[in-house]
């Protein structure tokens, strides 16, 4: 390849690189810019006192604490869900599924990763439908069908990133075990495991984020404007996308947009925490099993 | 917390004697008092603001009830009512002859929105006939200066095809006109509003009870877009909004539809921007 070519090739990798921190930089000011005068105790509990609040004792009617806390809980019920499924799924892709039934199962991951979440969502509503008209009469819209129907909206993600993640690992790392009499399970648990967890994680994070801002969804399944802390696997919830979506579709005053960017920001927040978290937990996971 | 009730039932008691003949009309609140229980209420996007309005008064004054609003849109608060999800399904337009026989609903109005043209205030068109609506919005006329406005191009909004507000407009202001390709689609009434305040060629439609300083209003007809308007019958392009029930209401369900369909409730549509509808 020529000099000139070379440095085209530079030039133009540093240049996209650059162009994508611009855009997420520009989002985050943007969002810093808007959202940040509303950020308050009343943003979280309105009118209500702080402690009894914090806590649920109180009911809070103008501020976003029953959606964090809603959504918080969503996004950890559709991620427990949706781990030990999307784990094993792709251990089987990577590690045992050949020929035929490799591919089938490739296109079907493949499908369910392009349903769009809207459709999801009504899926959802169309099974509470006929679960009433069957076995549960009494069954309603809820958090954990909300959280089902996250947990397979996100599924593919943790598939596929456990797939490439185990399958990225040199052959003859992997026949390290077997040669040395580990049976499978023990060479998934402690030389698979450690060395893909970088890249499952990848997946995870995409997950986690996927399920924190998803709107169409639970906007069908049980996400509601008002119902204060969420009151079990079968109660209603309070969702953040929902609010942002509710009051930017519905604000009369610049101070309603404003709480609206506020809830932004949260959201944004949110999401970054619960990312370090995952961040954690895969580097704590990855000492205990090497 | 007995100690608190027995209070404001001595002080209710007191004004009861000293201003009303009786203790049940001394709150439109009372009503609740005997009931508990849970009601759950979905549908139009719109109708949120007055439905938590009317849910946080009633469960401040009653903590043994609760009530939970959820959004969706129209179609979905028909479709969880009728299926037996939700006690009320609330829609912006009325119910359909199939919905009706398909569910066997009853509907309560409790509300009239107004859907009105608005330009950027820099805009010197105030005034347009229903022909020239008409041809604005099918892109035959094309810029503000055959209007009497400035020599600019015309920019269109609109809504998408799910909305209610778009409907009652294309009914009655368009006459089931067509709606030009190029129009720009805005999600929500709140959308609209910062389009059209921050486009100086925009032309765009939106509820009345979000109409504000940042635009400016534009009469059909010579009539203005304005909730004295609407009230009086002058300004017709108008939405009802409804409560719908599956037969008859449960207990809960019936008081508050009661409640929203009161004066107090009435407070409560205005204060949301929208026009009371009494009984």
């Amino acid at each position: 390849m020529p000099r000139s070519k070379e440095r085209i090739i530079i030039i133009y990798a540093w240049g996209c690189a650059l162009a994508t921190l611009v855009v997420i930089a520009s989002l985050c000011a943007f969002l810093l810019v808007q959202g940040s005068s509303a950020l308050s105790p009343s943003l979280f509990f309105g009118e209500a006192p702080v402690w009894p609040a914090l806590m649920g004792n109180v009911p809070v009617w103008e501020g976003i604490w029953p959606a964090c806390v809603g959504t918080l809980t969503l996004v950890f019920l559709a991620t427990g869900i949706s781990l030990p499924l999307g784990l094993g799924c792709g251990l089987y892709l990577a590690l045992m599924a050949t020929g035929r039934t490799k591919d089938v199962c490739s296109i079907l991951i493949n499908q369910l990763a392009s349903i769009p979440s809207i459709i999801m969502g009504l899926f959802g509503f169309a099974l509470i439908l006929f679960l009433r008209k069957t076995f549960f009469p009494q069954a309603n819209t809820c958090l954990l069908l909300a959280a089902s129907c996250m947990a397979v909206l996100i599924l593919p993600y943790i598939v596929r990133s456990t797939q490439n993640a185990v399958q990225a690992i040199p052959l003859s790392q992997r026949l390290i075990g077997p040669s040395l009499g580990l049976t499978l399970g023990q060479n998934i648990v402690h030389i698979i495991l450690p060395q893909a967890g970088k890249g499952i994680l990848g997946g995870v994070i995409l997950a986690v984020g996927r399920a924190a801002e998803d709107t169409a969804v639970i906007l069908l399944t049980g996400v509601v404007a008002n119902s204060g802390l969420p009151q079990g696997l079968l109660g209603s919830f309070e969702a953040l996308p929902f609010t942002i979506y509710f009051l930017a579709a519905e604000f009369r005053t610049p101070q309603d947009l404003l709480v609206g960017f506020g809830t932004c920001l949260v959201l944004l927040l949110l999401t970054s925490s619960l990312f370090a978290l995952a961040h954690l937990i895969q580097r704590g996971l990855h000492r205990q099993w090497s | 917390m007995k100690r608190v009730l027995s209070i404001g039932i001595f002080c209710l008691g007191l004004l009861a004697l000293s201003v009303q003949p009786s203790l049940a009309e001394s709150s439109p609140l009372s009503a609740f008092d005997s009931l508990s229980g849970s009601l759950s209420i979905a549908g139009g996007t719109a109708h949120i603001p007055v439905m938590k309005e009317a849910a946080k008064r009633i469960m401040t004054r009653n903590p043994d009830i609760s009530i939970t609003v959820a959004g969706g849109g129209s179609g979905v608060g028909v479709q969880k009512v009728g299926e037996g999800l939700v006690d009320i399904g609330n829609t912006g337009r009325p119910i359909s002859a199939q919905e009706k026989e398909k569910y066997g609903l009853l509907s309560y109005a409790f509300a009239i929105d107004g859907v009105g043209l608005a330009v950027h205030p820099d805009n010197p068109v105030g005034d347009l006939s229903s022909d020239q609506v008409q041809a604005v919005f099918a892109g035959e006329i094309t810029s503000w200066k055959e209007l009497g406005g400035p020599d600019r191009a015309i920019n269109l909004y609109t809504r998408d095809e799910a909305s209610g507000t778009r409907k009652v407009f294309w009914k009655k202001a368009l006459d089931k006109g067509p709606i030009a390709v190029k129009a720009n689609v805005v999600p929500s009434n709140g959308a609209m509003k910062v389009a059209i305040s921050r486009d100086k060629a925009a032309i765009g439609y939106l509820s009345i009870g979000h109409m504000d300083d940042s635009i400016s209003r534009v009469a059909i007809k010579g009539v203005l877009p304005t909730q004295e308007n609407a009230i009086d019958g002058s300004y017709t392009v108008l939405r009802k909004l409804y409560m719908n029930t599956k037969g008859e209401p449960i207990p809960l369900a019936q008081a508050f539809i009661e409640y929203v369909q009161s004066p107090a409730g009435a407070e409560i549509v205005s204060e949301s921007g929208f026009i009371p509808l009494g009984k």
